[in-house]
């Protein structure tokens, strides 16, 4: 049976989502729906696009130079199924996983807890608007925690910073990831 | 009760692939009172002109490059018409708006134009780029061949030189802000694999 999993994007690599480099997944869908929330296009489980997780498998394994692959959204755990069928691949091919939930553990049922058991880095929590800040790194409040799963990143230290990654394309296609300010947004607006 | 509508275009730095768009739209640009396009479009047309002679197709194709290297350094008009539409030229792309009487959003003229626009101007770089592909004509002698070979060496180049300045204009104007606010910016250029061509800014502050 072919494993479909809705999409919003992906970035083949970027720096700002994790250890070293990364093959960044925005799955499509969130009903957490939290206030505030920077990404309320991905909330629609209609929006985005269906992509066959095995052709994601094939283009994340002919990415070079990757050390893992990094999976948020939308709520990657309400495609718990074709995430965990990603998270696993990428783990035979050598590749580390990070990924992002709004839910806390207790939430979680069996398939959504395997995803996270094989995962080497989890962010974990709901977005709180009111506990927003741009300086933390990987992570949009304060309330979200990094829970480190693994040997391999176990004494990983993280340096606080703020982050944005802008993405020119060779075609002149310009996007950008992360918490941008005002003055960011404003000197790309006036280009 | 009106509503406010806007269109924008793919990003567009090269000159060259412009007017070869908008020509195939059956329209042209102009930079104030300066002719260069106007010759350049002259000897685009001889040289695909039937009818001209091996001699003249020569001289077309010297003017023609001659003429490429004049533009590189000719930013891209401000403005330009199309379809009896203005389009004012903002942040690599070209863009319109206006305003409309009911919500349907964008009038199906404008949406049109944009659409062909974005659609002619991709199909230009692709005819560009393609090294399979002749779009000079029918060539007769090595002397044509090795003369067409030179032409279409530089409008790849010219075009990706365009692609190229525009990149350095961002990079430029991000970092200077950035230091501005206290931040660093790192840049990384993608040379090999599916990524090649591709440029990245990670804009950092520590906290």
């Amino acid at each position: 049976m072919i494993s479909m999993i809705r999409l919003s994007n992906t970035l083949s690599s970027s720096e700002i989502y994790g250890p070293g480099k990364r093959y960044v997944i925005w799955v499509q869908g969130c009903s957490l729906e939290c206030p505030g929330c920077w990404n309320k296009e991905l909330w629609s489980d209609e929006g985005g696009y269906l992509a066959d997780v095995e052709d994601l498998i094939l283009d994340i394994s002919s990415t070079n130079g990757i050390e893992g692959i990094t999976i948020l959204g939308g709520e990657p755990l309400e495609q718990s199924a074709s995430v965990f069928e990603i998270i696993k691949s990428s783990r035979d091919l050598g590749l580390t996983v990070m990924l992002y939930t709004g839910y806390e553990k207790h939430e979680l049922n069996n398939s959504q807890l395997d995803c996270l058991n094989y995962s080497d880095i989890v962010i974990m929590g709901r977005y709180i608007a009111s506990l927003r800040d741009t300086g933390l790194r990987w992570r949009g409040s304060s309330n979200q925690k990094i829970e480190i799963l693994s040997e391999i990143y176990r004494g990983l230290e993280i340096e606080e910073r703020e982050e944005v990654e802008i993405t020119i394309d060779p075609d002149g296609k310009i996007s950008m990831a992360g918490y941008p300010k005002r003055w960011l947004l404003k000197v790309l607006e006036e280009l | 009760m009106s509503y406010t509508w806007r269109q924008v275009s793919a990003p567009m730095t090269s000159l060259l692939v412009l007017e070869r768009a908008l020509y195939s739209l059956g329209g042209f640009i102009s930079i104030g009172s300066n002719p260069i396009l106007k010759k350049l479009r002259e000897a685009q047309n001889n040289l695909s002109n039937p009818q001209t002679t091996a001699k003249d197709r020569k001289k077309a194709c010297e003017k023609i490059i001659q003429l490429i290297r004049q533009i590189e350094s000719v930013p891209l008009p401000r403005e330009i018409k199309v379809g009896g539409l203005r389009l004012r030229y903002e942040n690599f792309r070209y863009v319109m708006d206006g305003y409309s009487s009911t919500s349907s959003g964008v009038p199906g003229r404008e949406k049109m134009l944009m659409l062909e626009l974005n659609k002619a101007y991709e199909k230009e770089c692709k005819k560009l780029m393609d090294t399979e592909n002749q779009i000079i004509g029918e060539i007769k002698t090595i002397e044509e061949k090795e003369l067409f070979d030179r032409l279409m060496v530089e409008m790849r180049k010219s075009h990706t030189q365009s692609i190229k300045l525009a990149k350095e204009k961002i990079f430029q104007t991000i970092n200077e802000n950035a230091e501005k606010e206290g931040y660093s910016v790192k840049r990384s250029k993608f040379k090999k694999g599916k990524n090649a061509g591709r440029e990245q800014y990670i804009i950092v502050k520590r906290s």
